[in-house]
């Protein structure tokens, strides 16, 4: 079996898993935990298709995010369409608008090119929360955003929806392991590690950027858009630069540039919340410091972390001492 | 094979290329024809221009007059990548690969490029036939073929050399610039490097800037002289060793 199929079976059997603790919990809490993680979690899969594989910084996932939510709640709440056809407009709109980000961002690179993704992800903040204030509510939002209503299920049962969830996330799961290991996914990697010689062995550079900004577009817009499904709510909080900067942090905590580094980020950085913001409103203090913490002592975030635990251990299977890996 | 068998003309030319960085005029109105299945060297003192004019034809550097040609298609105003695409590849004086990847994905990255015309994206490069032959058999060419799985950027300087030169030379580009090929080799590697370079050069439409007096005389069927910025001569290896003009600019009176 190759890597890939390998990997494939890994993350089917996962969300089998999924599916059978979706189906198999009534603690509400739980299962609501389990919905927001994994909402996330495939808002960081597309985030780090950007950002860890290409190895560029954007600062204005939001925007996609939440065109992805508020393309969802309009077509579905004025327009009256069914949640498929909806779902797949905000996809469309999410990987649209990320195209559009990808042409601007082509021509920087750096803090240049997350300074210029923010500024544009701001003014789709202002457009939606006050330009657009007749469409979108403003900053009361759009309340009542339905789910699906499909083969007879009840998706506002809280188990029902989390199986939903687990199902559109192992299909994201997959896709991105298939596109990291497709001639696309290595050419974007090639751009990572040196664009120039990228260029000079004829690759599209330009293209590839703006294609992968796309896909990863869809991906945030299909996080919104369940976003808005999970919570009945959308908000303009939804476009603003926390929700970028949070998607950032729980991939740099996971570990950019792996598969399930992102998924880990998210599942540690929602675990932090609930149990940190319990005790205080100040949690993002918390946050902070445990993010100065891993970017000192765990640069390559909890996947570099196993992976140094399992050299480790490896080492110490091999009969000498175990040297406690690189982290102090 | 004479340069007038091309009725299109060479696979590579320039016209009157004048390169200013502010006030420093880089390189002065150099043309210069690369003939067919011939290896052109450019030689010359540090800041000759040498490496600029490289990334003059090869579309890193946009020329501030003059006109670059592959076969008589105007490509001046194309940048690297289209020209890689016309069969122009380059390797780098400074090692230029992709060290995460290992040393099988750099060049199998490279053979990509010359199997698709826009990249598949759901499935697995590993799956792909003809990219893993052109890799396997690039990997035995350049004497890499039991480091294949190993890390690139983890490879001795010499190895790594290889792969900058392998990057290069898959697919068969029909014209091909490398950049001090033997730069930073060591003089144990130095003899199977030769070797390779030799089979390249032999049958392939080459500009070559090396520093190696033995390698440009042993490599090359033409030499031609940069001195700031300027052509100053160009002819056989054995006029440009005779050449009073060049020995007092370049190679030193005493050689």
């Amino acid at each position: 079996m190759s890597g890939l199929a390998r990997q494939l079976a890994a993350i089917l059997a996962g969300g089998a898993a999924l599916l059978a603790l979706a189906l198999g919990v009534t603690d509400e809490p739980l299962l609501y935990f389990a919905s927001l993680v994994l909402i996330w979690a495939i808002f960081a899969i597309g985030f780090d298709l950007v950002f860890g594989l290409t190895g560029l910084l954007s600062f204005g996932h939001a925007a996609f995010f939440g065109v992805g939510a508020y393309v969802q709640a309009l077509l579905t709440l004025d327009m009256g369409w069914a949640f498929a056809p909806a779902f797949g407009a905000a996809l469309l709109a999410g990987a649209g608008l990320a195209a559009l980000f990808g042409m601007f961002a082509i021509r920087m690179s750096g803090v240049y090119l997350a300074l210029t993704t923010l500024a544009l992800a701001q003014l789709v903040n202002i457009l939606v929360e006050v330009k657009l204030r007749g469409l979108t509510g403003g900053s009361d939002g759009l309340i009542g955003v339905p789910r699906p209503e499909a083969f007879g299920l009840d998706f506002y049962d809280s188990g029902i929806y989390l199986a939903f969830l687990a199902i559109l996330f192992t299909i994201a799961l997959a896709a991105a392991a298939i596109l990291r290991r497709s001639p696309f996914g290595q050419v974007l990697q090639a751009i990572r590690q040196n664009e120039v010689r990228a260029d000079q062995l004829g690759f599209d550079v330009r293209g590839s950027k703006i294609a992968v900004f796309a896909v990863s577009g869809l991906f945030a817009a299909a996080a919104g858009a369940l976003m808005g499904g999970l919570t009945s709510f959308v908000g303009p909080d939804m476009t603003g630069w926390k929700v970028s900067g949070d998607v950032l942090i729980m991939t740099i905590l996971g570990g950019r540039g792996t598969l399930l580094g992102p998924v880990l980020g998210v599942l540690a950085f929602e675990l932090l919340r609930d149990v940190a913001s319990a005790w205080t409103d100040h949690w993002y203090g918390i946050l902070g410091i445990v993010f100065i913490a891993f970017t000192l002592f765990l640069p390559e975030g909890l996947m570099g972390g196993m992976r140094t635990l399992r050299r480790a251990w490896r080492t110490a299977g091999r009969g000498r001492p175990a040297t406690g890996g690189d982290a102090p | 094979m004479t340069p007038d068998a091309d009725p299109a003309g060479p696979p590579l030319d320039c016209d009157g290329i004048t390169v200013r960085f502010g006030g420093f005029t880089a390189l002065d109105s150099v043309s210069l024809a690369f003939p067919r299945g011939r290896t052109t060297a450019l030689i010359g003192p540090n800041g000759a221009g040498k490496t600029t004019l490289l990334n003059v034809l090869s579309g890193r550097q946009m020329p501030g007059a003059g006109k670059v040609r592959m076969a008589g298609r105007d490509v001046t105003a194309l940048g690297a990548a289209p020209r890689a695409r016309l069969g122009l590849a380059r390797s780098f004086q400074i090692i230029s690969i992709f060290p995460d990847f290992t040393v099988f994905e750099n060049l199998r990255l490279a053979a990509q490029r010359h199997c698709f015309r826009r990249m598949p994206a759901w499935r697995d490069a590993a799956g792909y036939r003809r990219p893993r032959q052109l890799a396997e058999a690039m990997l035995e060419r350049i004497g890499l073929a039991g480091r294949g799985a190993d890390r690139a950027g983890t490879l001795s300087h010499g190895e790594q050399r290889a792969i900058e030169i392998g990057l290069a030379l898959v697919g068969d580009p029909a014209v091909l610039l490398l950049d001090e090929p033997l730069a930073g080799v060591g003089s144990r590697e130095v003899a199977p490097f030769m070797e390779l370079l030799d089979g390249i050069c032999r049958v392939r439409t080459v500009v070559l800037i090396e520093h190696n007096m033995d390698a440009v005389m042993g490599l090359a069927d033409r030499v031609a002289v940069l001195v700031g910025g300027r052509l100053l001569a160009q002819g056989t290896p054995a006029q440009i060793r005779a050449d009073a003009e060049v020995r007092a600019a370049y190679l030193g009176t005493g050689a």
